[in-house]
């Protein structure tokens, strides 16, 4: 057995170290770019800290908003989206699992026509959709730090990029609700729970591992978002920008394009990334492990 | 609490899963629905919980019809053949959960769970999650939540059907022993037999959802309603052998090519009037034909089979194949030929039509 399972194992690596030190080519070409004056391949020709002083102070002057402020509207964004997605698809993907009712079976594949549909096509419409609600009062755009829901506002932003990110979410809950049998339920019914406790405090703990795996992917989706930003906010330049964007200052406001700056944001967007995921690898594995044994 | 079903049905789609269900279980009685696999026993169990609702018909607790209570109103404890624990709440809080939904006070949870634990002989256990468990320790886990609540009726559906064959046995004495203790009104449902017989007052057999006979274990073991009772019930199992009924100067015989039986008077007369053909069914147990080498019906010996208290011999007659209960003395080689005789106090009698016992009195 051993014989034949080492050059299986060898097998494996090669198939696993190929790709990857493709990808790692590219992130170290990023890291020494970034420090670099300029680059020859992976090279670098003369070293400096230049191109991380967007940091302390704009690149483009006072009337553009700091990395700081972007960075906290990216943040913002992704966690609300982040909370929202999961919340919202727990209770839908509880109830499409384990009630009856009528438009269940519709509403289902209506999800899954959803997560199909180029969202492209629909960004013009929600326009207008966001337009009308910014003359809402207040939650239009009045809200601090958030802006608001509207037109050019970060929890605008967030509430399209929910709406997009909704039927995944849904779809991905509902196939851990579906593996949770119905005994613990029922029995927690009979035990005399409502509804909302048997979702909170049967269903819900029994499915962290679906939880945590849509918060990651979630916030990582909202972290790198692009199009919606571009879409919906009044640009790079504005209040509400968020990393991706403030990224394009570079690449099309300068008349060269200071690649040394684009890889040192680049990697400034990408560091937050890459800690999250190293802290929630082991979660997001679990999920295909199953993590359940016995009990159930 | 009594428990009253009346003309209940439960239909997913096309499927009758409960059809017509009759039934009455009396305060504090012990009763067993009993029947094969997919027969809806555990669909009658849900309709009881309020998890199911009754397609049609209706269930009564006492004189109330609670058809239309929630499952957390009915004052029920339940064990599920899975036990269905919540895993990520330890022993002590799996117990708890009742009452911490009840509102009651910590100290008295803390007390209850502990004297409840003890009756179970899990108190040393209270820390550990489901997952560290043994199937009988979860068991045990099972019925104390069902338990602590101090339900009216205690519903436990296949509870011993994960337990080795010796766990299951001390189980079955102690379940049967609580519930007397507690008196609380028990449905229990399984599809093991012996469990059906040892434990319950009274035993409702069920098949494809159609409830074939309720009674207490004995009746139910001599006098079958019909043929699927019969047959279900007992180990080795009943031996069924086609004759024809026949009267000739008032006396009553059953006949086929390789016997031929006198039967009472009172027997056959009754069997005369209930059958609609003269071609029925004898239906005779195995420990109820003894065995000898002089004189009865002739056949020979098939196979032996020790059974440790005694042996199984199955001899044949014409065709069929007769099983028969005989001392450990007996002895025998395949091929011999031996006799048999009928227990007449014991044998049984069902129309092939009706599949019903022609023993019973017309009602
Ligand atoms: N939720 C459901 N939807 C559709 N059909 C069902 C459902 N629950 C049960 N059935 C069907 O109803 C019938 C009775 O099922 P039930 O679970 O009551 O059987 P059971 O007697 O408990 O069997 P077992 O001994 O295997 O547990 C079966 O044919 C089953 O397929
Ligand atoms: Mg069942």
């Amino acid at each position: 057995m051993r014989l034949r399972q080492k050059p299986r194992a060898a097998l494996a690596y090669l198939a696993l170290i190929v790709p990857s030190a493709l990808i790692l080519v590219g992130f170290l070409w990023l890291f020494i770019t970034s420090f670099s004056i300029r680059t020859e391949g992976l090279r670098s020709l003369g070293w400096t800290l230049s191109n991380w002083s967007f940091l302390w102070k704009s690149p483009f002057g006072p009337q553009y908003p700091s990395i700081w402020w972007v960075t906290l509207n990216t943040l913002v964004m992704s966690l609300i989206m982040t909370l929202i997605v999961v919340v919202v698809s727990s209770m839908t993907a509880y109830a499409l699992s384990r009630m009856k009712f009528t438009g269940r079976k519709s509403f289902l594949s209506l999800t899954l026509i959803l997560h199909a549909f180029p969202s492209v096509t629909l960004l013009i419409p929600i326009y207008f959709v966001l337009i009308w609600v910014s003359k809402i009062p207040v939650i239009g755009r009045g809200v601090p730090l958030l802006g608001g829901l509207g037109y050019n506002t970060i929890g605008g932003v967030a509430l399209v990029m929910v709406a997009f990110q909704l039927p995944f979410g849904i779809w991905v809950m509902k196939g851990f609700f579906d593996n949770i049998s119905w005994d613990m339920e029922r029995s927690a019914l009979i035990d005399g729970a409502s509804r909302f406790r048997v979702w909170w405090e049967i269903m819900m703990p029994n499915i962290k591992p679906g939880i945590a795996a849509l918060s990651i992917f979630s916030f990582i989706t909202g972290w790198n978002a692009y199009l919606i930003p571009l879409t919906f906010t009044a640009g790079r330049a504005g209040k509400s920008a968020v990393l991706s964007l403030y990224l394009q200052n570079f690449i099309s406001e300068s008349v060269m394009t200071e690649w040394n700056a684009v890889a040192a944001v680049g990697l400034f967007q990408l560091i937050p990334v890459v800690i999250f995921f190293l802290f929630t690898q082991q979660m997001l594995l679990n999920i295909y492990g199953g993590g359940k044994k016995g009990g159930v | 609490m009594k428990i009253i079903f009346k003309d209940l049905c439960k239909y997913f789609g096309r499927v009758k899963a409960v059809d017509n269900l009759n039934l009455e279980v009396g305060d504090g009685e012990f009763v067993a629905l009993l029947g094969p696999s997919g027969c809806g026993k555990t669909t009658i169990l849900l309709m009881i919980a309020g998890i199911y609702k009754p397609s049609k018909g209706f269930i009564y607790f006492d004189e109330r019809v609670i058809n239309d209570v929630s499952p957390k109103d009915r004052k029920i404890g339940m064990v599920f053949q899975s036990y269905a624990l919540y895993p990520h709440m330890t022993v002590l809080n799996n117990i708890a959960y009742p009452l911490k939904l009840k509102k009651v006070h910590r100290k008295e949870i803390k007390e209850r769970v502990q004297k409840v634990a003890d009756m179970m002989g899990i108190g040393e256990l209270l820390d550990r999650k489901p997952a560290q468990l043994s199937g009988g320790q979860q068991q045990r886990v099972a019925l104390a939540r069902a338990l602590i609540k101090e339900p009216e009726i205690l519903l436990l559906d296949e509870p011993l059907s994960n337990l080795d064959a010796r766990l299951r046995i001390m189980m079955r004495s102690e379940l049967k022993r609580l519930q007397k203790d507690l008196g609380i009104t028990t449905v229990f449902v399984t599809h093991d037999q012996l469990e059906a017989l040892t434990m319950a007052d009274k035993v409702a057999v069920v098949n494809s959802g159609c409830l074939q006979q309720f009674s207490g274990p004995d009746e139910l073991y001599n006098h079958p309603k019909n043929l699927f009772v019969a047959g279900f019930i007992g180990s080795p199992p009943i031996n069924f052998i086609s004759v024809s009924l026949q009267k000739s100067d008032g006396r009553f015989l059953l006949k086929n090519r390789y016997l031929q039986i006198e039967l009472a008077k009172k027997i056959g007369s009754k069997a005369e009037n209930n059958s609609t053909s003269s071609e029925i069914l004898l239906g005779i147990r195995p420990e109820h034909i003894t065995i000898n080498k002089k004189e009865g019906i002739e056949t020979e010996v098939y196979v032996v089979e020790p059974l440790g208290r005694d042996i199984l011999v199955s001899v044949k007659l014409g065709k069929s194949m007769i099983k028969v209960l005989a001392l450990p003395s007996f002895k025998a080689n395949m091929g011999d030929r031996v006799r048999l005789n009928f227990n007449l106090d014991k044998i049984m009698l069902f129309d092939k039509k009706s599949e019903k016992s022609l023993l019973l009195d017309k009602d």
